[in-house]
């Protein structure tokens, strides 16, 4: 968002909407120059939740004037989701031979929760 | 300001937004991704866009946490755009991916002296700015598809007759999609110096739940934007009869432009 006021006169990109989350998204998560940190962040997890958020930023944005966590019931997303993305992230480097999982024994355990809609 | 050789406490890193030419940031900017204040870490010609982030939000377990937390990840991902957004145009800039730490000056430092060939890549950028087209297809546009059965019963064969006309009808849209993207692509690659056709949004992520059919970033030089504008009005003119609708973002930082492979 260009409109921020704790930026005040610095913006120069001119007036303009607040960018569709989904143009953002895309290139902050997806795009942009990758250069190794100190701090590895797991680009996996990165590309499935920009799949996954993409899908919901409709729904995302309707939910959000009505004042409803659009993210509650998503067991994908969902702050406390029980160990599901982890569990999917295991299995997909497992399928790549990546293997980077080191608890054997919860990784054959399915914690998805069922939808609640 | 630079932090010079302050010495930073052991729970905060620095976060890196992106890279702009040595001494091009005259003044700290206002708050990214923490509540401190955006200053540069220069070496050489480099500048490193940084501020510092409390560790407790931004290690690797912290950092698995948060990014499952939408609101989070929105309000962080919107604030590193709109750091490099209150640069861009005034100084080029190579905006970074998401989430790039170090875990204090000396490493960024190092970075930048790996990454001299940045130089080139700020001289590139120098004068252009990324804009974004996505076209959309009405999906009225090819005239239809199925309507449900006009009330009361349907023969087998009626019914199977408009299933088939819906199957056609989904055909055709698609050769149409495919047509008019590679067509609109090529025009406006054209007029750029730069272009990349990007994967297709999904329906849902776009407010009317038009069908897209191009995803596209265009790099333009500075004052060729309106030529640029010019000719996605004139592709918008062109093909409205077909369903067609062009809807240009931006201007961007090059976040298209940048992730180019290293070394010889």
């Amino acid at each position: 968002m260009s409109a921020d006021p704790r930026r005040g006169g610095l913006a120069v990109s001119g007036s303009r909407e607040p960018a569709q989350l989904a143009d953002v998204l895309e290139r902050v998560l997806d795009k942009g120059i990758v250069i190794a940190g100190d701090i590895q962040i797991n680009l996996l997890d990165i590309e499935l939740l920009t799949i996954k958020l993409r899908l919901l930023v409709a729904s995302a944005d309707k939910a959000r004037e009505m004042g409803i966590d659009w993210w509650e019931g998503d067991p994908f997303l969902s702050r406390s989701a029980d160990g599901a993305l982890e569990d999917r992230v295991r299995r997909l480097e497992r399928a790549a031979g990546v293997d980077g999982a080191t608890d054997g024994a919860q990784q054959e355990v399915e914690t998805e929760r069922p939808q609640r809609r | 300001m630079s932090a010079g050789a302050r010495e930073r406490a052991a729970d905060v890193a620095l976060y890196v937004y992106g890279i702009v030419p040595a001494g091009a940031l005259d003044e700290p900017l206002g708050a990214g991704v923490a509540p401190g204040p955006v200053t540069s870490v220069e070496q050489d010609r480099l500048a490193a866009l940084v501020s510092e982030v409390p560790l407790a939000d931004y290690d690797e377990h912290a950092l698995e946490t948060n990014l499952r937390d939408p609101h989070w990840l929105e309000r962080n991902v919107r604030a590193h755009e709109a750091v490099l957004e209150s640069v861009a145009g005034r100084m080029p800039l190579v905006p970074f991916r998401f989430g790039t730490i170090f875990r204090g000056e000396e490493s960024v430092r190092r970075m930048l002296g790996e990454r001299a060939d940045l130089v080139q890549t700020l001289e590139r950028l120098a004068d252009a700015v990324e804009l974004g087209v996505k076209g959309f297809l009405d999906a009225r546009g090819g005239h239809g598809g199925s309507s449900e059965a006009a009330g009361g019963r349907e023969s087998g064969r009626a019914y199977l007759q408009r299933k088939q006309a819906a199957l056609d009808a989904e055909r055709e849209a698609s050769a149409l999609a495919t047509e008019l993207a590679r067509e609109s692509h090529e025009r406006l690659a054209a007029v750029a110096a730069d272009a990349r056709a990007n994967a297709l949004q999904p329906p849902e992520a776009s407010p009317a739940g038009e069908a897209m059919f191009l995803n596209g970033a265009y790099l333009v030089v500075r004052g060729g934007e309106q030529a640029f504008r010019g000719t996605v009005d004139g592709l918008g003119r062109a093909f409205a009869a077909r369903g067609a609708r062009y809807e240009v973002t931006g201007p961007w930082p090059a976040y298209n432009f940048v992730d180019e492979p290293v070394g010889p």
